[in-house]
């Protein structure tokens, strides 16, 4: 088996409503799986089942091989190693840095290393009150680490975090999973932290696990509108099937991403980056534009649909103007909203 | 489970002195009918009749020190709330004794009176009842209505002046909203307090409730006639409750402007008059007395050592059993769900129920059920856990209420069994709540009159029991050492939970 962490089917119900719908996923040994999905799409549940903290309906749920999840059997969680970093942190507020860490851990002679991985060392004595919500985080990502667990879980480790904090942290943490060669799986409902985290994205809504692969692929060829609009920003167009199996649009006519929908108007979706400024394209008007700093977020409108675009460096067009754009690349096309 | 079993066990104490009660009464002369008997209707009167008498003067008299303490710019205003608060730590039987002892013809202020030619006063009946009670329980109506006024927007104040009204009116305009539901529940925590107290009319010889029972009980020796009157008085408790509604004073706490601060002007000194001349009769006076007492009594450190070590021993036997019985109603109420809350309120009536009743429950169910334990500690222990347990209890959920699940579900991940996580996690950090419950078991049991009166094993004494004992038999000088030592107890108590209660803020 190489696989660490495998849900087969894997159901949860909270009384009448089911929190957690017919989900399978595997993620490999040494892999990090993010799972990405707006608050209440079951996702935290998910991950609490994977810990033992929750008791599962239907399905089954291995570790390291063994079965430790079925409706029958609940392997306690003090006996599955498994990792888990809180939303809150946890810290235990009467022990120490150092005496956190050393909770669950199975060999104290590498508690040095580990304080040094999440660069603790100078603050080993501190109370856990006196941490700054950096440290903190980094301690809950140590005291996981330290018990050499089969798989670490991670609960939006940055949603209590400052978002100057987020991304050195995010770097950190992804640098520390994978000096560990850590199997990890990531709860967030930030795209861009679980691509940047994970090199497996699994997206969840109201319980159902809606499409699962690289973060590049979930980006590139979302399987539905709604997980489009859930791993970035869009542009949505009206369209329609060509002959040709294209689709037109009031910009032009653009190759299909996958197998064309079974309608003839369709709602064609794009990235933002994918609008670019091209002297032989279609003019639209400029709306609003937003300078920031490495590109420019500009709205431009065309026979009454708006579309947001991202332009690199500074766009000269001013509000009112027209300006040439063309879609750069293919395009997705759905049924129609 | 066996910590739910535990606790469902500790809820169900509560209902074994009442049945008890209800069987011994149904069996006296006139069965449980005798209860309507008019003389039983003369007592509800005069115990029903001190208890509104004290809830109205106690709560008037409160909510107006309430408003110079909090909406008025008083001078040295920081002074005046532990100053208007320091009768708490003197039980009302304690201010009692000090009233009868200092007045008394060799008392420091019946030689006083002698001395200005006016004649001995004896502290007795329904007035000096009232004033006492009244003394000793403005601080419990005080202290819902200081804090409801303190959460009072002064920028509703302002608005009021804006929209024009006069400034008085303005005053009471921003202090109305708040002050109907604080003034209730001080009014309905001071009728309960004053129905259910005995040591206080006792010592003044008023003939409410509680020392009738008492009477019956002791001096009568009428177990039957006891265990009615001890059921109206249950009675008449659950009625202040249900007829107020519950006790609980939950003010929503509002978005704030500024504090409410009504400038007084000139009159601001003339505002301290009736906060000193409160502090004077309250706690100057009793203080005074008792410690000339004390001055002028050499042997009473004697009947001290005896009393101290008394209340030591009743306390080391009834702290365990009551502090591991509050930390197993605490987890099971702050984790169950709704069964668990449900459990924490049947414990609490214990709280709500007179000691008196409690105990005399108890020792009419050791004599009916287990004879050989009558004399023993069962009872005793028994009955203080039904009335303290309450206590623990909420002084452990504080504690336990900001311990949040992940933090024992971390230590679940991090290889802990349930056992293991109450342990190295849990408890740790309760430690505090857990020790304050402690220390207001010891120092409630030494405080407890009349279930100690009542069914303390025989030979046994606490400093309450001794300070009873010394008035009865006038031996005032004997009575000064341990009141004083009750005082200094409670105070000490008060303030290390006001300090806790700021450290816990300030993190």
């Amino acid at each position: 088996m190489s696989d660490d962490v495998v849900l087969e089917g894997v159901t949860k119900r909270f009384g009448a409503r089911t929190v957690v719908s017919d989900v399978s996923v595997r993620v490999a040994r040494g892999g990090v799986l993010a799972v990405l999905g707006p608050s209440g799409s079951g996702k935290s549940t998910t991950l609490r089942l994977i810990a033992g903290l929750e008791s599962l309906d239907e399905g089954r749920i291995l570790l390291a091989g063994n079965v430790v999840s079925t409706p029958e059997l609940l392997v306690p969680p003090e006996r599955r190693r498994v990792g888990f970093v809180f939303q809150s942190f946890a810290l235990f507020p009467h022990l120490s840095v150092e005496e956190n860490i050393a909770f669950g851990a199975r060999d104290r002679g590498r508690l040095g290393e580990l304080l040094e991985l999440v660069r603790l060392t100078p603050r080993r004595a501190a109370r856990v009150h006196t941490l700054s919500g950096g440290e903190q985080q980094r301690v809950a990502l140590a005291r996981a680490l330290a018990m050499d667990p089969s798989v670490v879980l991670l609960d939006e480790p940055f949603a209590n975090l400052d978002a100057s904090l987020r991304r050195h942290l995010r770097d950190e943490i992804s640098f520390a999973l994978r000096a560990r060669e850590a199997t990890a799986i990531l709860v967030t409902h930030d795209a861009s932290e679980a691509f940047a985290l994970a090199d497996h994205v699994a997206v969840m809504s109201e319980g159902e696990l809606l499409q699962h692969g690289t973060p590049e692929d979930v980006y590139a060829r979302p399987a539905t509108l709604e997980i489009a609009t859930r791993t970035g920003e869009v542009v949505r167009l009206a369209g329609t099937l060509t002959a040709r199996g294209t689709v037109a649009t009031c910009l032009g006519e653009h190759e299909i991403i996958g197998p064309a929908p079974a309608y003839r108007h369709v709602t064609v979706v794009a990235r933002p980056e994918q609008l670019v400024v091209d002297p032989g394209g279609t003019p639209v008007r400029v709306q609003r534009r937003v300078f920031e700093g490495a590109s420019t977020s500009v709205t431009v409108e065309i026979d009454g649909e708006v579309l947001l675009m991202r332009a690199a460096g500074v766009l000269v067009a001013a509000p009112g103007e027209q300006v040439p754009i063309s879609v750069r690349g293919p395009v997705l096309a759905f049924a129609p909203a | 489970m066996p910590t739910a079993l535990a606790a469902i066990g500790i809820a169900a104490l509560v209902a074994i002195p009442i049945g008890y009660l209800a069987i011994r009464a149904a069996e006296g002369r006139g069965g449980l009918g005798a209860i309507l008997e008019p003389s039983f209707g003369w007592l509800v009167v005069r115990s029903l009749g001190l208890g509104l008498t004290v809830g109205v003067i106690a709560t008037a008299l409160a909510l107006g020190l309430a408003v110079l303490v909090e909406a008025v710019d008083l001078p040295l205003r920081r002074l005046a709330t532990p100053l208007v608060v320091m009768p708490l730590a003197i039980p009302s039987y304690v201010a009692a004794s000090a009233y009868v002892a200092g007045l008394s013809p060799l008392g420091p202020f019946g030689q006083l009176l002698a001395g200005l030619g006016v004649g001995p006063v004896f502290p007795e009946g329904f007035t000096w009842s009232v004033f006492v009670l009244v003394t000793s329980t403005v601080p419990l109506a005080f202290l819902p209505l200081r804090a409801a006024i303190a959460r009072v927007d002064g920028d509703l104040y302002d608005a009021a002046r804006t929209l024009g009204c006069s400034r008085t009116r303005a005053l009471a305009t921003a202090l109305r909203p708040v002050l109907g539901r604080a003034a209730r529940s001080g009014f309905v925590i001071v009728v309960l307090y004053t129905i259910a107290e005995l040591g206080t009319v006792a010592i003044l010889r008023y003939d409410a409730l509680p020392r009738v029972i008492y009477h019956q009980f002791l001096s009568a020796f009428d177990r039957a006639a006891a265990a009615r009157s001890a059921l109206v008085l249950v009675a008449l408790v659950l009625l202040v409750i249900v007829v107020a509604g519950g006790t609980s004073a939950r003010t929503r706490a509002g978005d704030r402007g500024r504090p409410l601060r009504y400038h007084l002007g000139r009159a601001r000194f003339l505002a301290l008059v009736p906060i000193a001349g409160y502090v004077l009769v309250a706690t100057i006076v009793p203080l005074l007395s008792l410690v000339a007492w004390l001055v002028k009594t050499p042997s009473s450190g004697l009947a001290l050592g005896r009393a101290v070590t008394g209340s030591l021993h009743a306390a080391a036997i009834v702290v365990v059993p009551s502090v591991v019985g509050a930390v197993i109603v605490a987890v099971v109420a702050e984790r169950g769900g709704r069964a668990g809350r449900t459990l924490g309120r049947i414990v609490d009536v214990g709280f709500a129920l007179p000691g008196l009743v409690v105990a005399l429950g108890l020792s009419v169910a050791a004599l009916r059920a287990m004879p050989s334990l009558y004399h023993g500690w069962v009872p005793y222990v028994l009955a203080m856990m039904i009335l303290f347990v309450p206590l623990g209890v909420a002084a452990i959920r504080g504690s336990l209420a900001s311990v949040p699940p992940s933090l024992e579900e971390a230590a679940r991940t991090l290889g802990a069994s349930r056992r293991q996580a109450f342990w190295r996690v849990t408890l740790p950090i309760v430690r505090p709540g857990v020790l304050a419950a402690a220390a207001l078991v010891v120092i409630s049991t030494a405080k407890e009159l009349g279930a100690s009166l009542l069914i303390l094993p025989p030979g046994e004494t606490t400093l309450a029991v001794q300070l009873w004992d010394a008035i009865e038999e006038a031996r005032y000088g004997h009575a000064a050492a341990p009141a004083l030592l009750l005082i200094a107890l409670a105070a000490i108590a008060s303030f290390a939970i006001e300090r806790r209660g700021m450290k816990e803020a300030a993190r």
